[in-house]
């Protein structure tokens, strides 16, 4: 490197740029960072309340063995695991196309859309813990109108929809799945942004209101989509609230997410198994990292496009 | 270049409030201030630089109106610290997290060196993680030495005694549970009252003729009051008292007495039961007030639950308390948990430490038993409380009803310690299946099956 790159490297707009930085990095790295590589670290040691204060190494031979175990023999991981992958599936196949079509509708600005465009936010500004406790009671066995409108359709039906594992799963996943505000609005501010000229030299070829919506605003959006997605993929990843709050991860713990997963193993165990979390919150962040890699492929758009 | 100065100096105050902002504090953390609105009389004091200072935290932060037994407590916390103003300081701090609270920064502090100074764990049991760090006092030798300090922890002294010869932990009431049930329904339905059982098959009996009446036996949900059933049925024989005995140290749940006693949930109790009286939210409340509200016939829960009975639905004179048969004719059973309470530090001087040990005494003597007892705040373990006196030293109804419930936990023949107690984190596997054992998902063979793989996982 000669002098006049060092020189202009340590210059005094870079030093200026360095000292705003300062306190983004000092941040980053202590409460990031350094955790994120504990944790990584932490994954490959015995750690839990015999040896609370010092982690031990497991060994060059045994490397490997708090992964194996959550493979091998921890149903509950299984389960969470499975789990967590269907929840970000969902969130793809369900909350995004959702979420889209309800971003193209109100783009029409047809009577109502602020209202409606509201309407479909106030879930996402309601606390997550809130939604959870409003769809406990939704889905009470005692008090609960699941439950009424069952009875009252089929008399002593008699349903509990928390009781039974495959609708405690649909349960929480409805508690979170239609709640696409937030993305909407990202996605309506990207439809108003494109040149309103593309539409009139559009319609003046004769193009219908779904030749405009499939031919123009969804691939003019397409970044955005995957900048969506990747939100709603790691919502469902991460997902925590709605099952401590309705379920619990029962029954059964067909509810399990890695989250609540890593939350039981750590803190709501007498065992206090720090190092099994941290191995589970590993899996966790690498299958965040392949989903993002994943979405942004799938949504990547060149010149062509 | 005026600009530039600003800016630098900006940056600088970032960095600076960053800093400031990660360092420690040696100030009290907030969440150990009382309340500004609860009544908690006592504050910290400072330390005088003379008498010995102790540091005794608890979670009784609750305003009267919103829980009478937690002003009572820190009365009783106060009067000893009055009592002993010449000889320590005795700082009563309340924490507003509750003793979940005090658990999860008592985790914390270990993580730093540290423990406080004395604290009152509320049944969360921090002294595996703690004994196993070095940081709390065995106070075995200091129950030895005392018989009436040992008299007075009752069964926690036999129930805390670890592995290793040690007691981490006493405590100055304990959860005793039987249930409680309607006496007029039971008469409505002609069935026999739970204070006339003899055995599990007149509970077996009483259930058939309640349902037969249309009257629902119990509420439950996929929790505490399904484990306090549970782990009463498990009284039923010395073979299965054996196993709950051994509690998370069992080698295997394929017995018979575990067996038995799922299929007695599924089959006696879960498949008969309504849906709407099964919640499966396992901390849904659902199943009080359907037994306060006159729903149903019975209500697996502590003591303590005498106070709410207090003009309920269900009617206050038809409330009574009772205690599990065994399958040995006439013989009863109770839960009676000491479980984590006062634990303190190793830390300590000389000096602080005998005025903890002076503190347990007192909280553990007769005359606070009575007080926990004629208060209404629950049952204390001491074995040598006079019910008798206790009784006759309270007018209340509901007062009246709790020394009853105690009384006749304390007379049960067979005394064992709660589902959560002795089978830690089995505790939450097993609730996680009543679900599936009511709407015949699953056996008793996958229960078995299934909690013998989350046995070879936590391993």
């Amino acid at each position: 490197m000669n002098n006049s790159k060092l020189k202009k490297l340590f210059g005094e707009k870079n030093r200026f740029i360095f000292f705003f930085l300062l306190p983004g990095i000092v941040l980053f790295i202590a409460i990031y960072a350094y955790p994120l590589v504990q944790i990584f670290a932490t994954s490959f040691t015995k750690w839990n309340y015999q040896n609370f204060l010092k982690p031990e190494f497991l060994g060059w031979d045994n490397l490997f063995s708090n992964y194996q175990k959550l493979f091998t023999v921890d149903k509950n991981f299984q389960r969470a695991l499975i789990n967590s992958i269907k929840w970000v599936v969902l969130t793809m196949v369900i909350q995004i196309p959702f979420t889209v079509l309800v971003a193209l509708a109100l783009a029409k600005k047809l009577k109502g859309w602020r209202l409606a465009r509201n309407a479909f936010i106030i879930p996402n500004i309601i606390s997550t813990a809130a939604i959870g406790l409003i769809f406990l009671n939704l889905y009470s066995p005692s008090r609960g109108i699941i439950t009424e409108i069952c009875e009252f359709f089929v008399p002593g039906s008699q349903v509990s929809v928390l009781a039974s594992e495959t609708s405690a799963f649909w349960a929480v996943t409805f508690s979170f799945i239609l709640f696409g505000g937030s993305s909407c609005l990202l996605l309506l501010t990207q439809i108003f942004s494109i040149d309103p000229a593309i539409y009139e030299a559009a319609r003046i070829d004769g193009a219908s209101e779904f030749q405009l919506d499939w031919n123009i605003r969804l691939p003019l959006i397409r970044p955005m989509i995957g900048t969506v997605s990747v939100m709603a993929a790691n919502y469902g990843l991460l997902l925590y609230n709605e099952i401590a709050l309705i379920t619990q991860g029962g029954p059964d713990n067909a509810t399990y997410s890695l989250s609540y997963y890593i939350y039981k193993t750590a803190m709501g165990s007498t065992k206090l198994n720090f190092a099994r979390a941290n191995t589970a919150g590993v899996i966790q962040f690498l299958l965040g990292l392949i989903l993002v890699g994943m979405i942004n492929k799938a949504f990547r758009t060149s010149k062509a496009d | 270049m005026k600009k530039k100065v600003v800016s630098l100096l900006l940056a600088t105050a970032m960095l600076a409030t960053t800093i400031v902002g990660c360092g420690g504090s040696s100030a009290p953390a907030a969440s150990d201030a009382p309340a500004e609105d609860a009544p908690v009389a006592e504050a910290p004091a400072a330390d005088n630089g003379e008498l010995p200072v102790i540091n005794f935290t608890h979670g009784y932060f609750h305003s009267e109106a919103e829980w009478p037994a937690a002003a009572q407590m820190r009365e009783i916390y106060q009067e000893f610290a009055d009592m002993h103003k010449d000889e320590f300081v005795f700082n009563i701090i309340a924490n507003e997290a509750g003793a979940e609270g005090i658990y999860n920064t008592a985790l914390n502090d270990l993580a730093a060196g540290e423990f406080y100074d004395i604290a009152d764990f509320g049944g969360w049991d921090i002294t595996p993680v703690a004994s196993a760090a070095g940081a709390i006092l065995d106070l075995k030798p200091y129950l030895d030495e005392d018989p009436a300090f040992k008299n007075g922890v009752g069964v926690c002294y036999d129930q805390n005694l670890t592995a290793d010869g040690a007691i981490y932990s006493v405590r100055e009431q304990i959860e005793a549970v039987g249930f409680w049930y309607n006496e007029a329904l039971f008469e409505e339905a002609g069935a026999t009252v739970p204070a006339d059982w003899k055995t599990w098959a007149d509970f077996d009996a009483a259930v058939d003729a309640l349902l037969a009446a249309g009257i629902q036996p119990v509420s439950l949900n996929a929790g505490w009051p399904a484990n306090i059933l549970l782990a009463g049925y498990n009284q039923r024989s010395a073979d299965s008292r054996a196993f709950h005995l051994a509690g998370a140290n069992v080698e295997t749940f394929d017995t018979d007495a575990f067996k038995g006693s799922i299929d007695f949930m599924q089959n006696s109790v879960l498949k008969k039961i309504g849906v709407a009286n099964f919640d499966p939210a396992g901390d849904s409340e659902t199943y009080r007030d359907d037994f306060f509200d006159g729903k149903t016939a019975m209500l697996f829960n502590g003591v303590w639950d005498a106070g709410a009975s207090v003009g309920c639905g269900a009617g206050d004179e038809n409330v009574k308390p009772a205690i599990f048969p065994t399958d040995e004719p006439g013989k009863k059973a109770a839960l009676l948990s000491g479980g984590c309470g006062f634990v303190v530090s190793s830390k300590l001087d000389e000096a602080q430490t005998a005025a903890c040990i002076e503190f347990m005494k007192y909280m553990t003597s007769p005359e606070v038993a009575s007080k926990i007892i004629a208060y209404g705040i629950g049952m204390a373990p001491g074995a040598d409380i006079n019910y008798d006196e206790v009784a006759n030293s309270v007018d209340a109804p509901e007062a009246k009803l709790l020394v009853e419930a105690c009384r006749l936990c304390n007379s049960a023949d067979y005394k064992a310690l709660g589902l959560g107690n002795a089978f830690g984190d089995y505790e939450g596997e097993i609730q996680s299946k009543y679900a599936g054992l009511k709407d015949g998902s699953k056996t008793v063979e996958d229960v078995v099956t299934e909690l013998n793989e989350f046995m070879a996982a936590a391993e």
